[in-house]
């Protein structure tokens, strides 16, 4: 800065008004804040900050074994998915010979229990009822 | 059908020789009690009402029938509320006849009755001569007292109970059981008259225009829709063909033959699924006797309680070639 402009910068500052504004803000009250509002403050702020840390740790303790176990889990299903061979469950079917030896006995107990009267292997239901061929009406003809 | 004596003869021999084959040990009431109710010469008679069941696989089956006899000759029917209703079963000591109305068709078999007696004598004689017959108190049956006679296996599992109404020679009930002690079957009358009146006409069983069958028909057509061959024994063989019918193994298709003589049974099986022989002479073993043989690309099996000597000679008139 030219010394003519700081000395035109002196006058300025010095002037009237510039003079009044500054006598009125040196007669206003110091605000500076309290020790203790200032250490009230301090408090709020660091409690606030404690309680957001520990909701984040919280978060941590829960969360963050959850999801890695699941991830965890998920990476062993691939893996599984991958490298299993395709199976289809099996269900055990009799050996034909079993079977053919149960059939015979199952008709040698079905005659035995019948004798003369019908056997439970050869029942055969009557698929159509018939009309009987006569009624107790024609009983009382007579 | 032929040979109608041959069952009548067998147990006629039988009785004849009961006393020297199961005397011992056996009380002398205990001993006539089962001559009585095994003796097909006695001309008893009764009507009344009887249950039968039978263990199929997990199933029980059950139906009731009416039972009419005279002699030789039984009549079956069934209640108005059976599935079986209006069906007749008739025999006559010579044949079976079996109506069945919504077919209008008669089935025409071997008779039954004295085949079933002919079984229940040879338990007193069968493969194992250490079989064990005992008697037990009975109590009463369908109001009628009843003494009982048990056949027990030599380890003294119980095999067979017959309840049986001492004067008349009736079996009142009978029990078989498998070889867990399990009643697999048998029947129970609920009502019974022994002094009924039975006219001659009620063993008639005619109707004009039903078609007649025999097993022997059921056979061919069996075969001939199934592309199975035509095999079986000649008509005149003392084992008769009481039975053909298809059936199905877990998907496969079976054609299964049932024979009966006087006192023995098998079934013939013949299947396009190999069968294992040895296989199923383990799962035979200690019941039945078996054979199996593969011919033509048909397999064949042989499972009853005949002797070895009859399933040889039976097996080669079917046709195994060894």
């Amino acid at each position: 800065m030219s010394e003519r402009r700081e000395i035109n910068l002196d006058e300025r500052l010095a002037s009237a008004g510039q003079t009044q504004v500054r006598e009125l803000v040196k007669g206003l009250a110091d605000e500076t804040p309290s020790m203790a509002w200032r250490s009230g403050l301090n408090e709020q702020i660091l409690a606030m900050a404690a309680a957001k840390q520990k909701k984040r740790n919280l978060f941590g303790w829960v969360w963050k074994p959850a999801v890695g176990l699941a991830l965890a889990g998920a990476l062993a299903g691939v893996f599984l998915i991958r490298t299993q061979p395709e199976t289809r469950p099996t269900v055990a079917r009799p050996a034909l010979e079993a079977r053919l030896v149960m059939a015979h006995q199952d008709a040698v107990w079905s005659q035995d229990a019948a004798g003369a009267g019908l056997s439970p292997a050869d029942a055969r239901a009557t698929e159509v009822q018939l009309e009987p061929t006569w009624t107790e009406e024609d009983l009382s003809s007579l | 059908m032929t040979r109608p004596l041959a069952p009548l003869l067998a147990l006629t021999a039988t009785l004849v020789s009961f006393g020297s084959a199961t005397a011992q040990g056996l009380p002398d009431e205990t001993r006539r009690l089962l001559e009585r109710a095994l003796d097909p010469d006695v001309s008893r008679s009764y009507v009344g009402t009887r249950v039968v069941q039978v263990r199929m696989g997990p199933e029980r089956r059950q139906h009731t029938e009416y039972v009419t006899r005279r002699g030789p000759f039984i009549r079956i029917e069934f209640p108005k509320d059976s599935p079986f209703t209006g069906q007749v079963i008739v025999e006559n000591g010579k044949t079976r006849r079996h109506y069945f109305p919504d077919r209008n068709e008669i089935r025409v078999t071997p008779p039954r009755r004295e085949r079933a007696l002919g079984r229940i004598e040879r338990m007193t004689r069968g493969r194992d001569k250490n079989l064990k017959i005992q008697a037990f108190e009975a109590g009463g049956i369908a109001g009628h007292r009843a003494q009982g006679v048990v056949f027990l296996d030599p380890k003294g599992n119980v095999l067979q109970r017959i309840w049986i109404e001492p004067r008349s020679g009736v079996m009142l009930k009978r029990e078989f059981y498998d070889r867990t002690g399990t009643v697999a079957g048998g029947f129970e009358f609920s009502q019974l008259n022994l002094n009924p009146k039975i006219d001659a006409r009620d063993f008639n069983l005619s109707v004009r225009g039903a078609k007649v069958v025999t097993p022997r028909d059921d056979l061919k057509s069996i075969a001939s829709k199934n592309g199975f061959p035509m095999l079986a024994l000649p008509a005149n063989h003392r084992f008769q063909l009481e039975g053909a019918r298809l059936q199905n193994f877990g998907g496969r298709r079976t054609l299964m033959q049932q024979y009966s003589s006087a006192t023995n049974r098998f079934s013939l099986f013949m299947t396009r699924d190999p069968i294992n022989p040895e296989r199923i002479g383990r799962n035979a073993r200690g019941n039945f006797r078996s054979l199996a043989w593969s011919r033509d690309g048909m397999n064949f099996a042989i499972v009853g309680d005949l002797s070895e000597r009859d399933l040889r000679e039976v097996a080669k008139l079917l046709g195994n070639p060894s």
